[in-house]
């Protein structure tokens, strides 16, 4: 019986819609045809990269970890510096190499098809180094990156990391709705000259082999959404110390780290954000905060997905060479249809993984807080503008307030909602539907692959641990979806509401 | 079989059951990793352990020295083993599978299987070597030679719990993709060389090592030429446990998420009382139940010793043990990052999970063998 009583919530398909998320068309004249080499120099990069390093290292290193949990494949690190890895996606205003950063996606899905776990390594640097951008203080993030440069320069791998989830709060730090009622503990109180932290962050990638640290705290650890603060904390600094290594399942060689901040001191000079930073801008210090931590997921989401697409495509290679060469009752496996299915099905979550994420990519280009890189003008500007002058000249114009005061207003306040919103959603559904097809042609390799795909020798085994962690970290896939749902279906509907849910469903 | 004779049967299946839970809780809770890679503890201290609580003797016939039951009572077993540590689930499986295998060949050709009985039941026998994880067609099984003394020759991979025990159960045979027999060897013997342990992706307890044969003396077991024969009617009987170690696995899983949902607070509430967390352990609960079911109606056609349960049961293997691996990894994501972590019990599930799926074969092959035994019984 069809039900007559009013519908309470009415779905618009005003404002954003399936066509949006096409923006590889919108691409194709906008963004500077140059990209599509360096898309070419990238992966031709990785995959020397990926003979002459990886190869040799992947199970080693797994293996290594396995048996030593506090291994650190410092080995790898160092060959990464050699190869200006750390340096490369970092733009030439800030002392890098300027590689553009949507290539930095194309050069990780071909490292992940190696190892996600070392790939994830570099990774978490460039996660690092946009939630740097994305606080828009641009005198801390140009000292910061040039000192990741200058490092690089004598030898020593400067990596970034982001320390932002706590033993008690993960996924409701990272959604807005959730913040004002997370139950976080790491605060920083004010002080003459900067701010003592306390508290501890756990699962940070890379944080034992970090000389920097996005710190993201709170100065009200009862008010976290109106009192958001980024800070900058150096390994060394004192009252901060590294705590345990986590016991992953996979992706061994990228270590998750526990933080932990005891009476740490951070001087005024490496707040990243605070609400002072942004009290003449025309929205509320809670606004600007959240918009920090709302940027950066929308860039660094498709990297999380390129590791999936460089699993899927792992795993499909690994199940074609295999099933190639092995028989089964004399009758060799690649030729029984049901192994040719699969295998075309795994074949097409690849290609799919990539569209999706390199979406993403040219939204990215086009929407983000990136976006003003890939300007045509400013893009070749950039490219052709020899770096000591973007040192002498360009370098010193980030220490100047009103500089800052621009750059925060065009990020905080001139970015359209509607662009964040799609950036968000797009983020979100780019992370969890590649991460999610990583771990299906995992399974589906291993299905073909029988026990031989459990030897750890045999690699293959390795790739669906690793791939587990794609679908947790940077949000659980399952949250990730209440926000592709919230960004784009939800927010056009009145009467919907996302994370406010009290029957836990009961009826 | 009569109701009181039933009845007995389940009095003593309930006592081994209850045996494997105190087993369970007392020697491999808070144990488990110890067994894992890279072992902090012996395995072969537990196999004593077991062995002594006679859970290496479940289906070895009375007259041996074994308690003689079916494959329910395995599974009872197995399961209660499996949701604390499934990797000493795969030991006893590996031991019980060989040990079916000879039952089988001794239906037909009990004399012959006299001697092998009395070799695989002195205590120094426990546990037996055999390839649990795969099936003959997968493997190709080593050569095998002379009249009055069999000499074997050739490769053994992956044979689990090959490091440790003596005697192994293994396929042979006489001609390059000929009929294949069983044979008993001595892994002790002169012409055998093991390599390090194989570390797997699961049950790491459960070790195996490739094997390389060179003229080794081997028992037939059985008759000659029927292995193929052997190994459909011991994959019938084994696929009951099999299944009961992926229901064991859904089970602990299920637990731990559920005890966690209950405690973990997300967005000023439990995670229990989050919708969509609910709909996953609904689902798992579902799948849980769904697979109870499944084996006890088979465990039913099993104990009146009908034929009806032995395709089901293979059935039932492939399909639990394909849940058990969605189950655990969604185990895993109900605890979000500490899911992953060794901390807790999920991550280890997840690749039990996965390893048990390969017990007696790849699942594609096993399904192309149901289905194919479906056609020739439609006669098409």
């Amino acid at each position: 019986m069809v039900s007559t009583k009013p519908a309470t919530c009415v779905y618009h398909s005003a404002g954003l819609g399936f066509t949006d998320t096409l923006n590889s068309i919108e691409a194709l004249h906008r963004l500077p045809a140059r990209i599509r080499t360096e898309f070419h120099e990238a992966r031709k990069l990785a995959r020397r990269f990926n003979d002459e390093v990886l190869r040799p290292l992947c199970l080693v290193t797994d293996r290594r970890v396995m048996e030593d949990n506090d291994y650190l494949p410092r080995d790898f690190l160092k060959k990464a510096n050699e190869g200006g890895l750390f340096t490369l996606w970092i733009p030439k205003m800030y002392g890098g190499k300027g590689m553009n950063m949507l290539s930095l996606y194309t050069f990780i899905e071909e490292l992940s098809s190696v190892c996600a776990g070392l790939a994830n390594l570099i990774g978490a640097h460039y996660l690092g180094v946009s939630v740097l951008c994305s606080s828009c203080n641009m005198k801390i993030t140009n000292r910061i990156l040039r000192d990741v440069a200058r490092e690089e320069k004598k030898g020593n791998p400067c990596l970034i990391s982001l320390a932002w989830t706590e033993p008690d709060a993960g996924t409701d730090q990272f959604e807005a709705p959730l913040l004002p009622i997370a139950k976080v503990r790491t605060q920083a109180v004010k002080v003459a000259g900067g701010y003592v932290v306390n508290g501890s962050k756990v699962f940070i990638s890379a944080g034992h082999l970090s000389t920097w640290h996005m710190l993201i705290c709170y100065e009200d650890v009862k008010k976290p959404a109106d009192t958001l603060i980024m800070l900058a904390v150096k390994t060394g600094m004192k009252g901060f110390s590294f705590g345990h290594k986590e016991q992953k399942m996979g992706q061994k060689a990228c270590v998750a780290s526990e933080l932990v901040f005891e009476d740490c001191f951070v001087p005024d000079e490496h707040v990243c954000f605070s609400k002072e930073q942004v009290s003449r801008l025309n929205i509320s210090p809670k606004e600007a905060g959240l918009k920090v931590i709302g940027m950066f997921p929308g860039i660094t989401q498709p990297g999380v997905a390129a590791i999936g697409a460089g699993v899927s495509r792992a795993a499909c290679e690994a199940a074609i060479r295999y099933a190639a060469q092995k028989r089964i009752a004399g009758e060799s496996l690649i030729n029984q249809e049901w192994v040719q299915l699969a295998i075309a099905d795994m074949y097409a979550n690849v290609v799919a993984a990539r569209t999706v994420y390199m979406e993403a990519a040219y939204a990215a280009g086009m929407k983000s807080m990136i976006r003003l890189l890939f300007e045509r003008v400013l893009f070749y500007l950039t490219l052709y503008t020899p770096a000591w002058m973007f040192t002498l000249l360009v370098s010193p114009l980030f220490n100047l307030e009103i500089v800052n005061h621009i750059y925060r207003k065009l990020n905080f306040e001139w970015t359209s909602d509607e662009d964040e919103r799609h950036m968000s959603g797009l983020g979100s559904l780019t992370k969890f539907s590649c991460t999610d097809m990583a771990v299906e042609n995992r399974a589906k390799a291993l299905d073909i692959m029988g026990a031989d795909g459990t030897r750890h020798d045999a690699g293959a085994e390795k790739l669906l641990r690793d791939a587990k962690l794609l679908q947790i970290y940077e949000g659980t896939n399952e949250v990730n979806r209440i926000n592709l749902f919230s960004q784009h279906i939800g927010h056009t509907m009145p009467g919907v509401r996302v994370f406010e849910e009290r029957s836990g469903g009961r009826r | 079989m009569s109701r009181s004779e039933l009845a007995a049967h389940n009095e003593e299946r309930k006592a081994f059951n209850d045996l494997a839970r105190s087993f369970a809780r007392k020697e491999l809770s808070g144990h488990v990793h110890e067994h894992e890679y890279p072992y902090v503890r012996t395995v072969s201290g537990i196999v004593e352990t077991a062995r002594e609580a006679g859970l290496f003797g479940i289906n070895l016939p009375l007259d041996s020295g074994g308690t003689g039951l079916n494959a329910p009572a395995l599974a009872g077993i197995m399961e209660e083993i499996s949701t604390v540590d499934a990797g000493m689930a795969a030991m006893l499986f590996t031991h019980a599978a060989a040990l079916e295998l000879i039952a089988v060949a001794a239906d037909t050709a009990e004399d012959r299987c006299r001697t092998i009985y009395q070799l695989v039941s002195a205590p120094d026998a426990i546990p037996l070597a055999y390839q649990s994880y795969t099936a003959p067609e997968e493997v190709e099984p080593p050569e095998v030679s002379g009249e009055s003394t069999c000499l074997m020759s050739g490769k053994l991979p992956f044979l689990a719990l090959g490091g440790m025990a003596r005697y192994a159960v293994s396929a042979g045979a006489r001609q390059k993709d000929g009929e294949f027999s069983y044979y008993l060897i001595d892994l002790s013997g002169d012409g055998v060389t093991k390599s390090d342990s194989i570390l797997t992706m699961g049950f790491q307890a459960c070790q195996a090592v490739d094997v390389t044969l060179d003229n080794v003396p081997a028992l037939l077991i059985g008759a000659e030429g029927n292995g193929q024969s052997y190994f459909r009617k011991m994959q019938s009987r084994m696929s009951l446990p099999a299944s009961a170690i992926s229901l064991g696995i859904m089970e602990g899983s299920f637990k731990e998420a559920l005890a966690y949902s209950g405690q973990r607070w997300q967005g000023n509430r439990t995670i229990v009382e989050w919708s969509a967390v609910r709909m996953k352990l609904a689902e798992m609960a579902v799948q849980i139940d769904v697979a109870r079911s499944c084996l006890s109606g088979i465990s039913l056609a099993f104990d009146a010793a009908s034929t009806e349960g032995a395709g089901p049961a293979v059935a039932a293997a492939i399909h639990i043990s394909d849940m058990a691996c969605i189950l655990a990894s969604e185990g895993v994501q109900v605890l979000g990052g500490n899911g992953y972590m060794k901390d807790y019990g999920q991550e280890k599930r997840m690749r039990d999970a996965r390893q048990a799926r390969s017990l007696l074969g790849m699942n594609g092959l096993k399904k192309m063998n149901y289905i194919e035994r479906i056609i020739e019984e439609a006669d098409l």
